[in-house]
């Protein structure tokens, strides 16, 4: 039996993990073999011609699993069926590892095009030597060099000896093949991670099992920013299964807040579930004890003319715009939302002798090192990380706190241990998207154009939360709020007030709350300047080509016009538009939503979405990106909302924190515009659009306007039901 | 502790365990299927779903001493017929993302196409509410569950 640690455990821990120094580096990188070819560290040809490729990111449904190999296949000429695919170790010699803001693709894209081509030249001019042949006249194709005269043919499995011997050339210097040679890219190629999810094969985090784990499960303090007061553990220790407990303290280290714990270790993650439930703890709520999202929501709205914080400014624009004849002006709220992935937050290791190992389906395995070794205090080269597939992570598997927690009750363990968060820890203990208000102003000329914008943000800022020492709005306070509009003036400031709650990216990151507000405001304008939502978009877009296709494109194939005359008798249409990365190199999204709704309730029934995202280098894996963002997305505008009452979460399980259920799923119609340019995101870009184009359509249904999410909040409690 | 004897995927397992410990559980950690995923522990979300006795059921609120001698089959179980048309059908839709709720929905839809060959839209609906899918799959769902019907005319 484990004894249980008194209090300031945190400390006790500390001493016991103290690291032997260890001058050890680890070796740099495998030694070279005659047997295969190995240009890149993510890339290796065999003698049999089996090809492998590592992919340095994590898959969590996304698809980087096929579509981060296929670039590079691509430009190797490789033969797709010759190739493995396999998950790079961590480190730094196989690229960031770091996974979000939908820049997989986009991050990949050269690095991968120059491995592929370099190794492909290598092979060749490998072929060319062999054969005595000048290389300008031989050729690849799949997976074979060809002597195009005499029709000589080499595998590349039968090259690798010879290519290995040659020096590696720059990959700047390769040429890259240009996009009318694509045969792979931008084609309907299946997933290779499907066969084994369709087949309960596929390991997640929650399926690892090292030999000699202990299962523990982990009672965190319910309020945010509270402690421990005291814990009687007798009768959970008395349970069959159970082997000890641990008190843990609140821990911050790089991405990572924790707050104080208590843990369960046991045989079996049942047994560690029921002597959790035997403990007997008092908390001490500590200051959040009157804290309530009520209050905040309050605070906020209270304070929309405090003094106020300028996150960005163009032109010349009123500090103050006055209300007048000219200006417009609302109001609107979003609530706090949770990820709650469907695999809940867990992690897996095993520290000892001064190193620690962990498994974690991470979206960021650098960050969990980084933690981990800051709470240990040992080396970041004493932490090795292994990525499993991920049950989503949609941003929350950025956050390193479950990793370091793992680590934390190996260390007190003294045994590879496995910690499983329930459903109600991982929905209560996220870190959510930030509660927002926005004020929005603009000044608007004789057309009803706005001429100057004034968005102001007040909430709580990343800045308080992650970095406590600036004094400087964050850029993710208000990414995204700034209009891609031709608009003369623009200001974008920000009240930041203090809220205990953990705040962290959500999928699409701050971009969701400050597009919802933005497309929201600019309809109210379209309808008040009485030009059609999507004209009055085009008019502010002059000098934006992808952005004007994009919007007539959705235009067109929407049914927007044809569909005008029906509007605002229980059925509405509504539009917005995105922009998520700039006209330069972003994606480009327009959607349109159509509802049907009465002053109770509201049915999403169809959403069209066009996107352009550069060369859609897996075409399919775009148009589910889409989908899935769609109804991630209705889901948190029909009924995502986090409360806090007395400082602590009151959600906690899908009863009551509602998501998207398959009744409610609109047809999603995704179009993707046809483009050879480089790539670009698209696992979150289809976000920003839906809360706006879903509120804009109610307002088409029904002439109700919104500014409050979620829809269920403002409609009442019958709202978003399904149709029986 | 007596021991239990379930017959999981056609094989005899005699486990030791809680008589009171969920089935989930018991699939997971003592037989090590993991295939059946846990996502809520309170039959909210269907990530759990096995057949008992051909009956699509949430393995986290069936108590293991409750089973008696009745058939479980999990994912596993039921992929190990590589034909499965329900099986089929979701590659050939690539429904999944992350895919770990797939297990759950797979099971949900075989055990409504084995009691409704041809389910109509609404039948689909109704049968798979109670699985969620934060990747939001339901659309390929949708469609893999229509195919698979089609291709067992
Ligand atoms: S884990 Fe059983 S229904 Fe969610
Ligand atoms: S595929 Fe990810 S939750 Fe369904």
């Amino acid at each position: 039996m484990i004894a249980t640690l008194g209090a300031g455990a945190a400390l006790v821990l500390g001493v016991r993990w103290l690291p032997r120094p260890s001058g050890a580096a680890r070796r740099a990188s495998a030694a070279s073999h005659e047997s295969a070819f190995e240009s890149h560290p993510l890339l290796r040809i065999d003698a049999s011609g089996a090809t492998t490729i590592l992919v340095n990111k994590t898959e969590m449904g996304q698809g980087v699993w096929t579509s981060l190999p296929l670039i590079l296949a691509e430009e190797l000429d490789a033969d797709w069926a010759l190739v493995t695919i396999a998950r790079a170790p961590s480190g730094p010699r196989y690229g960031k590892a770091a996974t979000g803001g939908s820049d997989s693709v986009d991050s990949s894209w050269l690095p991968l095009r120059r491995a592929g081509a370099t190794a492909r030249v290598m092979l060749l001019t490998a072929a060319a030597r062999r054969w005595g042949v000048d290389p300008t006249s031989c050729a690849t194709r799949r997976g074979a060099v060809i002597h195009t005269p005499s029709g000589r043919r080499a595998t590349y499995g039968e090259l690798v000896g010879d290519a290995s011997r040659l020096a590696v050339p720059d990959g700047r210097t390769v040429p890259l093949k240009p996009a009318t040679e694509y045969h792979l890219l931008g084609t309907a190629i299946p997933r290779r991670d499907l066969e084994v999810k369709v087949h309960g094969a596929a390991t997640f985090g929650i399926d690892v099992r090292p030999p000699g784990v202990l299962f523990a499960c982990v009672e965190r303090c319910p309020y945010f920013g509270g402690s421990l007061r005291s814990v009687d553990d007798a009768a959970a220790r008395r349970l069959q299964g159970v082997r000890g407990t641990v008190q843990l303290g609140a821990v911050t280290a790089p991405l990572t807040r924790l707050p104080a714990r208590v843990a369960v270790f046991a045989n079996s993650t049942w047994a560690a579930l029921q002597g959790r439930r035997a403990l007997t703890i008092a908390w001490d709520p500590g200051a959040a004890r009157g804290f309530s999202t009520d209050a905040l929501s309050a605070a906020c709205r209270a304070s929309v003319d405090a003094e106020a914080q300028v996150a960005f400014r163009a032109g010349h624009p009123p500090l103050v715009i006055e209300p007048g004849a000219r200006t417009v002006e609302a109001v609107y709220e979003v609530p706090f939302l949770a990820h709650a992935t469907m695999e809940p937050m867990n992690a897996t290791a095993d520290v000892r002798d001064g190193r620690a190992t962990i498994w974690a389906p991470t979206q960021a395995p650098d960050g969990i090192i980084d933690a981990v070794a800051a709470r240990l205090g040992i080396p970041t080269d004493a932490v090795d990380v292994h990525v499993t597939f991920a049950g989503g992570g949609f941003g929350r598997r950025f956050y390193a706190d479950f990793g370091v927690e793992a680590a934390e009750l190996s260390a007190a363990a003294g045994a590879p241990v496995k910690v499983t968060w329930t459903r109600e820890d991982d929905i209560q203990h996220d870190l959510y998207r930030p509660h927002r208000v926005a004020r929005l102003r603009a000044v608007l000329d004789d057309r009803g154009l706005p001429t100057s914008w004034h968005t102001r943000l007040i909430g709580a800022s990343w800045a308080e939360y992650w970095d406590p020492d600036t004094t400087r709005p964050w850029q993710h306070d208000w990414e995204g709020a700034q209009p891609p509009y031709a608009v003369r003036n623009v200001l974008i400031d920000f009240v930041a007030l203090p809220s205990p709650v953990p705040i962290g990216a959500w999928r699409a990151v701050n971009n969701g709350e400050n597009g919802f507000f933005m497309e929201v405001f600019v309809d109210e304008l379209a309808h008040r300047a009485r030009i059609d939502p999507i004209a009055y978009r085009l008019a502010l877009l002059g000098d934006r080509p992808r952005a004007r296709r994009v919007l007539e494109q959705v235009r067109d194939v929407s049914g927007w016009s044809r569909s005008a005359a029906g509007r605002g008798r229980g059925v509405g249409l509504g539009v917005a538009y995105y922009d998520y990365g700039g006209e330069q190199g972003g994606t480009q999204v327009a959607m349109v939503a159509e509802v049907t709704a009465d002053d109770a309730n509201v049915r999403v029934e169809r959403i069209v979405c066009v996107i352009d995202c550069g060369l859609p280098v897996s075409p399919d894996t775009v148009r589910a990106q889409v989908e899935g963002s769609v109804a991630w997305a209705v889901g948190a505008t029909l009924f995502g909302d986090l409360t806090v009452t007395g400082g602590r979460a009151v959600e906690g399980n899908f009863d009551r924190y509602r998501v998207l259920r398959m009744s409610e799923m609109p047809a999603v119609d995704v179009h993707i515009m046809p483009s050879t340019e480089s790539p670009s995101g698209v696992g979150e870009p289809a976000v920003p659009p839906t809360a706006p184009a879903i509120v804009n359509a109610v307002f088409a249904a029904t002439g109700r306007r919104i500014r409050r999410l979620p829809l269920s909040r403002t409609l009442g409690p019958a709202s978003a039901r399904p149709r029986s | 502790m007596p021991s239990i004897t379930l017959h999981i995927n056609d094989h005899p397992h005699a486990v030791d365990v809680a008589p009171d410990t969920p089935l989930l559980w018991v699939l997971r950690d003592t037989v090590g299927l993991t295939g059946t995923k846990y996502g809520c522990g309170m039959g909210l979300c269907g990530a759990c779903t096995v057949h008992l006795d051909g009956e699509a059921r949430r393995a986290c609120q069936i108590l293991v001493s409750s089973i008696g001698s009745a058939r479980i089959t999990t994912i596993e179980g039921l992929a190990a017929d590589r034909k499965h048309p329900v099986i089929r059908a979701w590659l050939a839709e690539q429904v999944p993302q992350c895919g770990y709720c797939q297990p759950g929905q797979i099971m949900q839809a075989a055990a409504l196409l084995a009691g409704t060959p041809h389910p109509t839209r609404q039948q689909i609906d109704e049968a798979m509410n109670g699985n969620i899918c934060r990747c939001g799959t339901y659309q390929r769902i949708r469609r893999a569950i229509a195919r698979a019907a089609a291709e067992t005319a």
